[in-house]
């Protein structure tokens, strides 16, 4: 009974010990790996860009200016090449000898040279495999050199990938891009419906750099940056290879389409008074995909909503109010209209992309249809007949209603 | 030994009642005697054989007095009082026996039949409240070492025991162990009839019972087990009192050694039952059918049973308004949890599931263990243990000093530690915050449990990670849900789950809800109260007039 019993505890001491993590690692050993940057190197070699965070730096100030203290980077890049991405990763350690850890990694910057040419199959294949990486980092394509780019440290963020994750984040209040994070990228690249597309970033020169130094702060401790980070519109895909790309207005019109607009401006022409325009800030927009198929013939009205209140107007204002925002929401009509149209060209015409998801709206409409359209959706996507519905409504004209005039004399 | 005693002691007793007084003193030499071996010794008639069998018994010490006196003045009837110094009250001895049998005794009374003498005695003689006489020496015995005053006479073969104990206590203070804000400032005492009449005079009731038992064989600790007759399942009395009277150990000091001896799990860690010190705790558990059993000398009083969410609640939560009441009994719930796992969720966290952690979080973590020498676990571990230290030194400590041991604490533990770089702030906050969190238990016992339970915790933490962690608390899980406290299960009224019972453990209801007592324990009488006593304003045409 003793030794019965004995034998047991140690089976469950054993099972404890033997099928437990034995991964155990102390913080202080640990390369917090705040981005990555994913490039091609020459022979067919990946190379991989690890942004590592400084965590003393970051904690205890970069020195903030005091005499003495001596300034030290928030973070460290370090580059490796490999000819694989884990190859590439284990590679890294020959540069700085410390485990990295992936796993609040924010950002994956895959360079659009090897985006376009080579495709991001195989790296979208390593996000998803390790169980160290997750799914939720933004997959953002990066222009011109990668380490360039990952070094621009901001002025107040000083982490370069921060301040990428930051600008991914805030991508609601202008609806100027559209950023994907992995997993939804790979879920829209793996559907037969429709094509991915994700932010691109670049470097840009930094317009408050004064053009003369002046005075000690700027050259001082955190000199002013010659360059920054900038988001520059959305790169748009075919299956796994960029193709093309939107600027900014036709980034919302993909938007739009796809009823992620939750806020940002609409600037359009006031209706009689063309040189002037007027801007509204939007409420809430809905947006919804109504496939029909008559006579074989596919085609697609999409109808969007939008509720906005206007922020600014040049030029007066009519005195009768209902009529005069009856008007301008016809003109913002338009231009939203306008914005979708161009999106649409592009991706119809040149791309032949379909990035809104008019695929899908088919498939969930006429599922016995799209088994046949599937097929050949790369020839009819050209030429989809799509008509765009836009209902708008003006809520409010915030705090005042006529603009201040100049009293006349 | 004491087997072959009793049976010298029975030969002796058996010679005619003729006691021969060399044996005893050879016994009390060689063996520890208790009142119980001289249980067949009855009171002869002749009284000098008696007082020389007391103190050969009882022994020739200085506090054991035997005092001779004579009753009447023709003849003199020669009687004795034996008392011990200091148990008894004197004044009451001076002026309501002494004075009453030496002066005011009637000569004629005193008449040679002694069955007479002993019905005056009794009846009229002795103006004192609580008397009772016997002929067992054993019992004689036991009423002098507890306190009482024995009048024993020639001719007559029994003795008169006067109860009039009298020796010096503690007057009636806040419990200290026991802190409320609102609520009675009156604890228990070191003295059982104290305490009894603090329990009597909040609970007027001709159902409240007090069974006695000695406990101990040297010590004779008086023992009362408490109940309300009609409430309390009959079982449950049955159950503590057998459990009681198994005990056979030399001395009784706390109600501690009694726990011990009748707990269901000797090996659980977990408490069993409920200690206390105030009676109001008390008579709240017996008007739930709970039984108590208070202990002579010991101000802490078990009660029995008890389930894990009673160690949670204080009486305050009763006297407080119920949303308060509720709102702090879910403070206690989280904060038991946080002294128990902590510690080891930290450790798990920052040194298996480095991804767990908010990114800000982790590297302002990973910033301050940059340079440490020690491991997590080994850090926590140091931290807990001087933590410890420090709690117990404040603890021992006279009260004067034990602030300078805080200050020391404080000081070195939480600023010189950090700053030297041996500790990072994180495991500072960490560890004070779960002592803090372990100070909001009122139940001391359930106290202990969790910081000695947070140690193998940690250590599952450091070396298996959450999968440990919660290793652990599964354990403890199993462990809690299979001990029982009296048949009780000691998951009561969660599991088994009585509905009508959460009204004490998910919330604090207020007392107009609360109609039912506990399912498990009042079975007999669940009825508390009328239902529907929730009070409301009065209604318009019961107001009159307008």
């Amino acid at each position: 009974m003793m030794i019965r019993r004995i034998f047991v505890t140690f089976l469950i001491i054993m099972l404890t010990i033997s099928s437990g993590c034995w991964d155990r690692r102390e913080l202080d050993d640990l390369g917090i790996v705040n981005g990555i940057g994913i490039e091609s190197a020459p022979g067919g070699k990946i190379r991989i860009i690890a942004q590592t965070l400084n965590t003393t730096a970051i904690v205890r100030g970069t020195g903030g200016g005091g005499a003495g203290t001596t300034f030290q980077k928030a973070y460290r890049n370090t580059v490796a090449e490999g000819n694989s991405l884990q190859d590439a990763i284990d590679n890294l350690t020959k540069v700085t000898p410390i485990e990295r850890f992936f796993s609040h990694n924010n950002v994956v910057i895959v360079s659009e040279e090897l985006a376009r040419k080579r495709g991001i199959r195989d790296i979208t294949d390593f996000l998803e495999r390790n169980p160290e990486l997750r799914l939720d980092p933004w997959l953002i394509i990066g222009r011109g050199s990668l380490v360039s780019l990952m070094d621009q440290p901001g002025r107040i963020t000083l982490i370069p990938t921060q301040r990428i994750n930051s600008y991914m984040k805030i991508n609601k209040i202008s609806a100027s891009f559209a950023p994907l994070n992995v997993g939804q990228f790979i879920r829209l690249m793996q559907s037969p419906c429709c094509q991915p597309y994700t932010a691109v970033i670049e470097t840009g020169p930094n317009e408050s750099l004064s053009a003369e130094p002046g005075h000690d702060l700027a050259s001082g401790v955190v000199p002013e940056p010659v360059n920054q980070i900038m988001v520059n519109g959305t790169a748009v895909f075919k299956e796994d290879k960029m193709v093309g790309w939107l600027n900014a207005a036709e980034s919302r019109g993909l938007l739009w389409v796809r009823g992620e607009v939750k806020q940002g401006n609409i600037n359009f022409p006031i209706p009689g008074e063309e040189e002037k325009s007027a801007e509204t800030s939007i409420l809430k927009s809905w947006s919804k995909i109504e496939p029909s198929i008559k006579d074989g013939q596919v085609s697609i009205t999409v109808h969007i909503k939008v509720n906005t209140y206007l922020i600014e107007i040049q030029g007066n204002i009519d005195p009768e109010m209902t009529a005069a925002l009856k008007r301008l929401e016809a003109s913002q009509e338009a231009a939203i209209s306008r914005e979708i149209e161009a999106t649409l060209k592009k991706a119809q015409g040149e791309y032949n992309a379909d990035i809104f998801g008019f695929g899908e709206a088919i498939h969930r409409s006429y599922p016995a249809e799209w088994k046949q359209l599937e097929a050949q959706w790369d020839e009819v996507f050209p030429g989809l007949q799509v008509q765009i519905k836009v209902e708008s409504s003006i809520r409010h004209t915030s705090l005042i209603e006529k603009p201040a005039e100049p009293a006349e004399e | 030994m004491i087997f072959r005693g009793m049976k010298r002691l029975k030969n002796i007793s058996e010679k005619d009642g003729k006691i021969n007084n060399g044996n005893i003193s050879e016994l009390l030499n060689n063996e520890i005697l208790t009142p119980e071996q001289v249980k067949d010794v009855r009171v002869s008639s002749a009284l000098e054989e008696n007082l020389c069998f007391l103190q050969d018994l009882l022994g020739h010490n200085k506090d054991v007095i035997i005092r001779r006196i004579l009753l009447g003045t023709s003849p003199h009837i020669a009687s004795a009082l034996i008392y011990i110094e200091g148990l008894v009250d004197k004044a009451i001895l001076n002026n309501n026996i002494m004075k009453s049998l030496m002066i005011e005794i009637h000569e004629e009374s005193c008449g040679s039949d002694p069955r007479h003498l002993r019905e005056y005695l009794l009846k009229t003689a002795l103006t004192v409240s609580n008397l009772k006489n016997t002929h067992q020496m054993n019992e004689i015995a036991i009423s002098i070492l507890s306190g009482d005053v024995v009048l024993m006479v020639e001719g007559v073969d029994d003795a008169v025991i006067i109860n009039i104990r009298g020796h010096k206590e503690k007057a009636i203070s806040e419990p200290e162990s026991e802190v409320l804000v609102r609520g009675p400032r009156e604890g228990f005492t070191e003295t059982l009839e104290t305490n009894i009449s603090l329990v009597r005079r909040k609970l007027k009731s001709p159902n409240l019972s007090f069974d006695d038992m000695l406990i101990g064989k040297i010590t004779l600790t008086e023992v009362s087990v408490v109940y309300l007759k009609g409430l309390a399942s009959p079982d449950l009395v049955e159950e503590v009192k057998q459990r009681l009277q198994r005990i056979e150990i030399d001395g009784i000091l706390e109600s501690g050694y009694l726990e011990e001896f009748i707990e269901d799990n000797p090996y659980s860690p977990f408490p069993q039952m409920h200690h206390t010190e105030r009676p109001d705790r008390i008579v709240a558990g017996l008007l739930e059918g709970r039984v108590a059993i208070m202990t002579d000398g010991t101000p802490f009083v078990l009660m029995v049973p008890a389930e894990i969410t009673s160690f949670l609640t204080s009486p305050e939560d009763y006297y407080e308004r119920y949303y308060l009441g509720t709102l702090i009994l879910w403070v206690r719930y989280i904060s038991f949890g946080i002294s128990l796992v902590l510690p080891s969720f930290y450790i798990a966290i920052t040194t298996f599931h480095q991804e767990m952690i908010p990114t800000r979080l982790l590297i302002s973590i990973a910033s301050y263990r940059q340079g440490l020498p020690f491991s997590t676990l080994l850090e926590a571990l140091l931290m807990e243990l001087t933590f410890e230290v420090l709690r117990e030194a404040g603890t021992r400590l006279p009260r004067a000093v034990g602030q300078a041991v805080s200050i020391v604490g404080a000081l070195v533990i939480g600023q010189a530690a950090v700053q030297a770089g041996i500790v990072s702030p994180l495991m500072v906050i960490i560890v004070a915050f779960t002592g803090i969190a372990s100070f909001t238990n009122p139940s001391y016992n359930l106290g202990i449990t969790m910081r000695f339970l947070r140690f193998p915790l940690m250590f599952l933490a450091g070396m298996l990670g959450l999968f440990g962690v919660m290793f652990g608390i599964v354990m403890i899980h199993i462990h809690v849900a299979q001990i029982r406290s009296f048949g009780l299960p000691y998951l009561s009224s969660l599991s088994p789950l009585h509905w009508s019972d959460l009204k004490d453990v998910l919330v604090r209801g207020p007392w107009w809800s609360m109609d039912t007592r506990p399912r498990e324990l009042g079975e007999r009488n669940r009825r508390r109260q009328v239902p529907g006593l929730k009070p409301s304003p009065p209604r318009a045409d019961k107001v009159g007039g307008n």
